[in-house]
C-alpha cells in the first residue's frame, strides 16, 4: 500500500501462501457468480417465496437495527461515561454475542424468552404472550447478534472524541442535555450511521440464534438466509439467487462503509 | 470587591495548586507559569469544570464554589467565557452557529443578532458561514473569542491565547487581541508560559511555579523587581518604551531602534529578547541597524549561558554562551558595542 518498497523487501516464499489465502476467499465467490441462473434470475427472485422472503428480511433487519439504535446507543454513551457502565462485566456481556455460536444464541433466547423461560414464562402467564417462532423473535434473535456491532463502535467514537468540547460547551451554558444533543451526538454520528450499518449487515445475514429460537416457517420466520437453506435442495437456482442478492448487499456495505471509515479518520 | 477573587486549593495525584489570586474588573491579568506549574488546573477551577478541595471562588460578590458552605456552581451556570489553547470551535457548526451556541443554550435574546454583532466587531462577520476547519489560526481564535463573549460572560478566561498560533502570525495577532480585551468590562485572566504575552497583554502578573504564587503585581512592577530567578529569566526580555515615526523608533531616552514595522506609528513597545542581542568588541560592520555603544555593568552565568547587564543607552539585558563569556573576556567596567537586527525585534502600539 505505501509503496512498493515494503513489498520488496518482504520474503518471495510469503507469495504462494499469499495466493492460495487469495484463491481460498475468491473461489466460492467464483464458483457462486459462474453457477448463477442469470438468465432466469427474475422470475427466481420475483417468484413469491422468494419476495416473502425479501420482505421479510428486510422488515426485521431494519426492525432490529432500530431496536439496537433506540438501546444500543445510550448503553454505549454509559459505558464511556460512567464508571460502573465501563466495567468489566458490562463490556464483556457486550462482546458476548460477537463469538457466541448463533445457535447457542437462540438457545439462550429460548431459556430467556421461551414459555418457561425466566422472562418468557410470566409473559405468557400474565399477558398470554408467546416469542417463540413469531416474526417478532426473529426480531430479538437478530437485535441480540447485531447489537454488539453498533455498541462497541459508538462507544469507540465516544472515547477517542475530544471531551473537551463537551467542556467547551458546558462554558457556554449548555445544560447536559444540551451538550449531549447538540455536540457529543453530531460528533458521534458518523459513527453510529457507520455501527448501524454494520449491525443491520449482520442482523440481515443471521441465521443460527434465528433458527433456533424463531423457526423457519414461511411468511413468519423465513428470512433470506433461512429461505436459501430451505430451498438448498429443492430448488437450488432460487438459492443461488438469493444467495446473490446477499452478495451484492454486503458488497454495497462493504464499499459504504470503507468512505465511512475514511471520513472518520479525516477527522 | 469588583472582579475575581479566588482562593484555591486542590490536589490531583501528587501535584497539588495552592493559589490566591485577585483579578480586577477592566483588567487583564496573565498568570504566567512554565508546564506542569497549575495553570490549566487553575483555568479548569475557574470555569466549574473541577471542584477546589478547599477555599473560595468569587466574582463580583457571587459565590461560585465554596465546599465549606456547599456551594458549588457547575460550568454551565458560571458564565465564565473560556477560549480554549486550539479553541475548540464546534467542528460539525458554522461559525455563526458556533457564536450563536451560548446564547442560545443561555435562552438569551436574539441569539442570532448577538452573534453577527459579535463576529462583526471582532471582524469577522464574513467568515459566518465556514466550518472552523476553513478558519486560519488567527481567524478561529476570534472566533472562539466571539464565541465565548457573546455568551455575555462575568468573567474571560484565555487558556495559552498564543500557542496554536504559527510564530510568523503571532505579533500581529496578539496586537489584535490586545485591542479586543480592552473592550472586556469584566476580569480578563490569560494563562500563558510565554513572558512576551504577559508583557504585551496584560496589566498584571500573577507567576505560579510548582503550584503556588511566587510572585505578583503590575506588569511593570514583577518585570522590574523579579522575586525568583525564574520570573528574572521568564521576564528578562528587555522593553523600551518609544515613539515610532516610519520604522524608526525613539525611545525616552533619546536612543533611536530601527523596528520591522513601518507602518506603525505613536506610542511603541519594543521588546527585545536578551538572545537577538549581540556584543562585539570593535563597532561592528554588518548588516544590523541597531548598534549601540555600550559598558557592562554585571555579568551573571548559570551553567553554559550568561545574562549580561549592560548599560547604554538603552540599558539592555543581553543573554551569551558561557564560552562567549569567556571569549570577550566580559567583566564589568567593559566597554563594548551590541548589536541587533530589526528583524529580531517586535514593536507593539501602546494606544490601550
Amino acid at each position: 500500500m505505501t509503496g512498493k518498497r515494503r513489498t520488496e523487501s518482504t520474503p518471495w516464499y510469503l507469495v504462494v501462501p499469499g495466493v492460495v489465502a487469495i484463491a481460498f476467499l475468491g473461489l466460492p465467490l467464483l464458483g457462486l457468480l459462474l453457477i448463477a441462473p442469470w438468465g432466469d434470475l427474475l422470475p427466481e427472485l420475483t417468484s413469491e417465496e422468494a419476495l416473502q422472503a425479501l420482505r421479510l428480511s428486510l422488515i426485521t433487519s431494519l426492525s432490529a437495527t432500530g431496536l439496537a439504535l433506540v438501546v444500543g446507543v445510550p448503553l454505549a454513551v454509559l459505558m464511556s461515561r460512567t464508571r460502573w457502565f465501563a466495567g468489566p462485566w458490562v463490556r464483556a456481556l457486550v462482546t458476548l454475542p460477537l463469538v457466541l455460536p448463533p445457535v447457542v444464541g437462540g438457545v439462550a433466547l429460548l431459556a430467556a424468552f421461551g414459555r418457561n423461560g425466566i422472562a418468557g414464562g410470566p409473559l405468557y402467564e400474565l399477558a398470554g404472550v408467546q416469542l417463540p417462532f413469531t416474526t417478532l423473535a426473529v426480531v430479538i434473535a437478530e437485535a441480540f447478534v447485531a447489537m454488539p456491532f453498533l455498541v462497541i463502535t459508538v462507544d469507540g467514537a465516544l472515547r477517542s472524541a475530544d471531551r473537551r468540547l463537551e467542556q467547551a460547551a458546558a462554558t457556554l451554558g449548555a445544560s447536559r442535555w444540551t451538550v449531549f444533543r447538540r455536540v457529543t451526538l453530531p460528533l458521534i454520528a458518523p459513527s453510529i450511521a457507520a455501527g448501524a450499518v454494520l449491525a443491520w449487515a449482520r442482523a440481515l445475514g443471521e441465521f443460527g440464534a434465528t433458527l433456533t429460537f424463531a423457526g423457519s416457517f414461511p411468511g413468519v420466520t423465513r428470512t433470506l438466509p433461512l429461505a436459501i437453506y430451505a430451498a438448498l435442495d429443492v430448488q437450488r437456482s432460487q438459492a443461488i439467487a438469493l444467495s446473490l442478492v446477499l452478495v451484492i448487499v454486503s458488497a454495497v456495505i462493504l464499499v459504504s462503509l470503507r468512505g465511512q471509515f475514511l471520513a472518520g479518520m479525516r477527522r | 470587591m469588583n472582579g475575581l477573587s479566588a482562593r484555591i486549593d486542590v490536589s490531583r495525584g501528587d501535584f497539588r495548586l495552592h493559589v490566591d489570586i485577585v483579578a480586577a474588573a477592566g483588567r487583564i491579568t496573565a498568570v504566567l507559569g512554565p508546564n506542569g506549574s497549575g495553570k490549566t488546573t487553575l483555568l479548569h477551577t475557574l470555569a466549574g469544570l473541577q471542584p477546589v478541595d478547599a477555599g473560595r471562588i468569587e466574582i463580583s460578590g457571587r459565590v461560585l464554589d465554596d465546599p465549606a458552605e456547599s456551594v458549588f456552581v457547575p460550568a454551565e451556570h458560571r458564565r465564565t467565557g473560556l477560549v480554549f489553547q486550539d479553541f475548540l470551535l464546534f467542528p460539525h457548526l458554522s461559525v455563526q452557529a458556533n457564536v450563536e451556541f451560548g446564547p442560545r443554550s443561555l435562552g438569551l435574546p436574539e441569539p442570532a443578532r448577538r452573534a453577527t454583532e459579535w463576529l462583526d466587531r471582532l471582524d469577522v462577520a464574513d467568515l459566518a458561514e465556514r466550518r472552523p476547519s476553513a478558519l486560519s489560526g488567527g481567524q478561529a481564535q476570534r472566533v472562539a473569542l466571539a464565541r465565548a463573549l457573546a455568551a455575555d460572560p462575568d468573567m474571560l478566561l484565555l487558556d495559552e491565547p498564543m500557542a496554536a498560533l504559527d510564530a510568523s502570525t503571532r505579533v500581529e495577532v496578539r496586537r489584535e487581541l490586545r485591542r479586543h480585551l480592552r473592550e472586556f468590562t469584566g476580569p480578563t485572566l490569560l494563562v500563558t508560559h510565554d513572558p512576551l504575552d504577559a508583557l504585551v497583554l496584560a496589566d498584571d502578573v500573577v507567576v505560579l511555579e510548582s503550584g503556588r504564587v511566587s510572585q505578583s503585581g503590575t506588569t511593570d512592577d514583577v518585570g522590574r523587581r523579579p522575586a525568583t530567578s525564574y520570573v528574572a529569566t521568564l521576564m528578562g526580555a528587555n522593553l523600551l518604551h518609544a515613539i515610532a515615526v516610519d520604522g524608526l523608533a525613539t525611545c525616552t531616552d533619546g536612543t533611536t531602534v530601527a523596528i520591522p514595522d513601518r507602518a506603525l506609528r505613536g506610542e511603541v513597545i519594543v521588546v527585545i529578547r536578551p538572545e537577538a542581542i549581540v556584543l562585539h568588541r570593535t563597532p561592528p560592520e554588518g548588516s544590523a541597524r541597531n548598534v549601540w555603544p555600550v559598558r557592562v555593568v554585571d555579568v551573571e552565568t548559570h551553567l553554559d549561558r550568561s545574562l549580561v547587564q549592560v548599560a547604554g543607552p538603552p540599558d539592555l539585558a543581553v543573554a551569551v554562551t558561557a564560552a562567549s563569556t569567556r571569549d570577550l573576556g566580559l567583566a564589568p567596567g567593559m566597554q563594548l558595542w551590541a548589536s541587533a537586527k530589526a528583524l529580531d525585534l517586535d514593536a507593539y502600539p501602546r494606544s490601550d
